[in-house]
């Protein structure tokens, strides 16, 4: 695992120190082949004995416990728990939007460095970590891995990432969906400028699927408290060359009114797919935040 | 416009300072790279442009404010129909209210066609014009003091005053009426002075034949500051020949008489219409007594006839005697014609002898005595008189003491020389309305009559005497008189050559008058050759008439010529005349009440010819008792009653039977008006021709310039704080909840 001095271009040293001795921990038992923290309901070769089945024509010869048949003269074959990594797919959102920040770090540094903490944690619990990043299109696609060396290709790929574009997160997480093989979980880190409906039809796929979704939702403070004032130009960051000349002070009214109805919206359709919703603005302390949020999951997950 | 400070517009460039400070606020706008437009762009689609109109009407209302602020300093002068007014006119109207305009044309007369154009008139005003309407009467008369504000209250009123007129009796002097409209002061605040005449177009009353009255119009017009248009408005009449008969007036010797004595009338009868009169019949009434009828056959235009009436008045008192034609043709009001007589049952004569004889039988006065009906009855019974006079005799030294005041006439046969108290005494006499014959005789010489009765010219008679020419021992030489006057009330009936025989008067011996000393004297009897036997002077009220013979026989046959008695009679009625209150009157002339209406106590009213009546104060205690009514400017009768004994005293106001003829202006008279300065002839109402300069008034506006800019910076205030609220709602921010 890098060394925090490697990934201190990204992330604040203090903050990867706050959730190191977290994990993060998946809602679901994943099946499959066990390794790691996750305990799969696959029954397969694995260390830990669980049960032992009769023998039905087509098992494999090799699966036969010969001891119960020299003791039983009878065919039984042994089953086993298996313990599979869990497969955590980061989605980094980089589309122009992502750009912006003015008193607080812009939202795609913060996004950013909280895809380094998260990748980082999954790793170092053995389970497999992927990123994607998209902006108007699938930029970039890395499969979830669980080998010590898959951080640096994270790594190098997210220093080399940068936010431009318009979003089109909805479509995009179809196709990061589309490369998912086995069920896992999917982190989307995004301010979700997009059409929330269209966007929970995505979740809601994600969840049939039996994934696991957390949305990390970040948007920066002036975007919610819009305290701007005199006559001033406003400039799209996704779309160049729409403008905006307001005086901010006339239409806050409207513009928050605008804001909260899309983040009550996008809050409830998340409760309603079982989508955990984690809001981060930028101005909050990153690790604190993580940190918060990775106890209250964790004490979820021990709890069904 | 004009400004009254324009130092203040110096000031107009301040208006860039709110439009510099808004560009640079513009300018000074902060560019923000922004990724949620999602949820700005709707908020501000609606909001920008709300908030564009709101920053731009500040901006208006800023420079606005300026403005006003600059305009109400400068002080500026807007001329007034700039305001969408048409421009204040000062209006007069101009109402003929003559006897013409109460020709009637099927059914409608002409003074109704001529209210109907004065409602339209009424409806051109606006409320910036002023109004005024003067009454053209014989005299005109002001309806209001002042001009009025053309405002509907004000014209609803005036409208009902017009209505309530009617067409009178008398005539219309319409360049009277324009002078004095063009007397009065100008409205300078007004444009224009528009004088609508509103007639019927007949030539009486334009007096076109009078160049003096054109001319002061037109120096009155051409002197007035603001142009003034007169417009003739006249009231079209269809019909163009029409008959019209006419009592033209009523005609007697005199209508003040005794009782029982015959009075004859002539109605002059004149037919003033354009077309043949069929055959009529003319009444006669005395008060509501029918006195018979006369004929009146077909009459051509221009035609006159005179049909009389003779009537004895049994009572004593006034009465109206009058003549209605029985015809209705355009013009029915001047078929009726009214003359009032004064019937006295006796009139009191004073007889002043000079002669020294004791029994004045036997003296010239006997002659004088015995043509005024005196009978003696017997030794020891009154004298009584036939003829309705009641003489008085006096010597000459008895006349001191007399109270001349007692008697309607004086008269003084072969007085001497008088003292100048009695001079002045008879001189009063007369001034107050007596009258005084003198009949000089040998008592008094040329120079002694110069010196008690010419006094050199202010004396009562009107001519010097120069000496006494004849022998009256000579009967053989003598000398005749010429035919007096027949138009002179005192000589009318002596005129009369048939019946009676003032040309077989001799005359041996007379006094002879320098008539070189009065080019104008009233001469009532002359000599053959010329000279002057007896003349006469009004003084004062009064008449005073000196004859250059005596009354008896020593001078002259006169006592035994047919004409004495109707030359005594005449001439003591013609002199007791002034004496009596004028029931005849001529326009203006003033009624005087005499003592009998006077001396009653209670109030006294007054009927005038519209039928209105007018309650009279009296000042009680007035030792003389004089009344006098000057309000006679319309032709009519007028009728005094006590209503403390219901005596009735009648007066008439004699019209001008000219206004009968309803001939209207020419077209070269129509012409030569409309060539003068400011006429015009059926303009359309009260429009003003364009060709007309006129110099629009200004009104001040400054302080609705200074209201209006308080609004403007109450809005301003208004919507800046309302802007400050929009930029300042007390939203708080979103907050991201997990």
């Amino acid at each position: 695992m890098p060394a925090p001095a490697e990934i201190a271009g990204l992330i604040n040293p203090g903050d990867v120190t706050q959730v190191e001795n977290l994990e993060l921990l998946s809602t679901r038992v994943i099946d499959g082949i066990l390794s790691g923290r996750h305990k799969s309901k696959l029954k397969g070769g694995s260390a830990e004995f669980a049960e032992h089945r009769a023998y039905t024509m087509g098992d494999e010869i090799r699966q036969i416990d010969w001891k119960v048949y020299a003791k039983s003269d009878r065919y039984y074959i042994k089953q086993y728990i298996e313990q599979t990594c869990l497969q955590t797919l980061v989605v980094l959102d980089a589309s122009g939007s992502m750009k912006f920040g003015l008193n607080a770090p812009p939202k795609f540094a913060y996004a950013r460095a909280l895809a380094v903490c998260l990748t980082r944690l999954v790793l170092r619990q053995s389970d497999a970590a992927g990123l994607a990043v998209v902006d108007d299109d699938l930029r970039a696609y890395i499969p979830p891995r669980s080998t010590p060396n898959h951080f640096q290709s994270l790594l190098s790929e997210l220093k080399s990432a940068s936010p431009q574009g318009e979003t089109s997160l909805a479509d995009n997480l179809q196709k990061v969906l589309r490369r998912m093989k086995r069920r896992g979980l999917i982190v989307l880190l995004s301010d979700c400028f997009d059409d929330v409906e269209h966007l929970a039809k995505v979740f809601q796929m994600i969840r049939t699927r039996g994934h696991d979704v957390i949305l990390f939702h970040i948007m920066a403070p002036e975007e919610l408290t819009f305290e701007f004032s005199g006559w001033s130009r406003f400039r799209c960051l996704e779309q160049l060359g729409m403008k905006l000349d307001l005086d901010p002070a006339f239409v806050r009214k409207e513009y928050l009114a605008n804001v909260q109805t899309f983040l009550k919206q996008l809050k409830q359709r998340c409760g309603e797919l079982g989508c955990d919703y984690v809001p981060m603005p930028t101005d909050r302390n990153l690790g604190e935040a993580l940190a918060h949020y990775l106890k209250r999951r964790a004490a979820r997950v021990k709890v069904q | 416009m004009s400004f009254l400070s324009p130092i203040f517009l110096l000031g107009l460039p301040l208006v860039a300072i709110p439009i510099g400070i808004h560009l640079l606020n513009r300018r000074q706008q902060k560019v923000l790279n922004w990724g949620a437009m999602q949820f700005l762009a709707p908020a501000s689609t609606r909001r920008r442009r709300l908030w564009k109109m709101s920053d731009l009407l500040l901006l208006l209302l800023r420079i606005l404010a300026i403005l006003f602020i600059v305009g109400a300093l400068s002080r500026p002068l807007l001329p007034v129909t700039w305001l969408g007014h048409s421009g204040p006119r000062s209006v007069v109207l101009v109402i003929d209210p003559s006897l013409s305009m109460a020709a009637n044309e099927e059914g409608e007369i002409l003074f109704d066609r001529m209210l109907d154009k004065m409602d339209g008139l009424l409806e051109e005003l606006s409320p910036s014009d002023t109004l005024q309407v003067i009454i053209a009467g014989d005299n005109p008369v002001w309806m209001q003091e002042l001009p009025v504000e053309a405002n509907p209250s004000e014209i609803r009123r005036i409208r009902s005053q017009i209505r309530q007129l009617e067409p009178t009796l008398g005539g219309a002097n319409l360049t009277a009426a324009i002078h004095r409209v063009l007397d009065t002061p100008e409205d300078k605040e007004k444009m224009i002075r528009i004088i609508n005449v509103l007639s019927d177009g007949q030539s009486v009353g334009w007096a076109m034949n009078d160049a003096t009255p054109w001319a002061e119009i037109n120096r009155l017009v051409e002197a007035q500051e603001r142009p003034t248009l007169i417009n003739l408005d006249f009231v079209d009449q269809a019909v163009s020949e029409q008959a019209n008969l006419s009592v033209d007036e009523l005609r007697t010797v005199r209508t003040v008489t005794a009782i029982n004595q015959p009075v004859t009338v002539e109605a002059l009868v004149h037919n003033r219409g354009t077309k043949a009169t069929a055959a009529s019949v003319l009444h006669w009434y005395s008060e509501d007594e029918s006195l018979g009828i006369s004929s009146i056959p077909p009459l051509a235009p221009g035609s006159l006839m005179t049909v009389s009436v003779t009537h004895t008045f049994d009572a004593t008192g006034h009465f109206d005697l009058w003549c209605e034609i029985d015809i209705r043709d355009v013009l029915d009001e001047d078929n009726e014609a009214h003359l009032i007589f004064t019937i006295t049952d006796s009139l009191p004569v004073l007889i002043v002898d000079g002669s020294s004889q004791a029994d004045p039988l036997n003296t010239d006065v006997g002659y004088l005595l015995a043509s005024l009906g005196f009978q003696e009855e017997g030794s020891g019974a009154s004298p009584t008189w036939q003829s309705g006079f009641l003489p008085k005799l006096v010597s000459t030294s008895e006349l001191a003491q007399e109270t001349l005041e007692s008697y309607r006439c004086i008269i003084l046969a072969n007085p001497h020389r008088l003292s100048r108290s009695v001079s002045d005494k008879l001189q009063s006499y007369v001034q107050n309305g007596g009258g005084l014959w003198v009949s000089l005789g040998d008592a008094i010489t040329p120079s002694e009559f110069n010196e008690t009765w010419y006094r050199d010219g202010v004396g009562l008679s009107p001519l010097p005497l120069i000496t006494t020419i004849g022998d009256p021992d000579n009967r053989e030489a003598f000398k005749h008189l010429q035919p007096p006057n027949e138009s002179h009330p005192a000589t009318q009936l002596l005129a009369d050559l048939q019946r009676l025989d003032i040309d077989r008067v001799q005359v041996f011996r007379r006094h002879q008058f320098d008539e070189l000393q009065a080019l104008e004297t009233s001469v009532l009897l002359r000599i053959d050759h010329g000279d002057a036997l007896a003349v006469e002077q009004g003084i004062g009220r009064g008449r005073a008439i000196f004859l250059a013979t005596p009354l008896g026989l020593t001078w002259s046959n006169f006592p035994v010529c047919q004409s004495y008695v109707a030359m005594v009679h005449e001439w003591i009625w013609y002199l007791a005349a002034p004496s009596f209150p004028r029931h005849n009157l001529a326009l203006g002339e003033a009624i005087l009440l005499d003592a009998s209406m006077t001396a009653a106590q209670g109030e006294l009213s007054i009927q005038l010819p519209n039928d209105t009546t007018l309650d009279i104060n009296r000042q009680e205690n007035s030792p003389k008792q004089v009344f006098r009514f000057t309000k006679t400017q319309e032709p009519g009768t007028y009728t005094v009653t006590s209503a403390a004994n219901g005596q009735r005293s009648p007066f008439v106001v004699i019209r001008d039977p000219n206004e009968s003829t309803l001939a209207k202006l020419d077209a070269a008279a129509l012409s030569k008006i409309s060539q003068m300065p400011g006429f015009q002839i059926g303009g359309r109402n009260l429009s003003v021709p364009s060709d007309l300069e006129l110099e629009i008034p200004t009104t001040p506006i400054a302080n609705s310039l200074l209201v209006t800019l308080l609004a403007l910076v109450v809005g301003e205030l208004v919507l800046a704080a309302w802007c400050t609220y929009q930029r300042n709602p007390k939203i708080a921010a979103v907050t991201m909840e997990g």
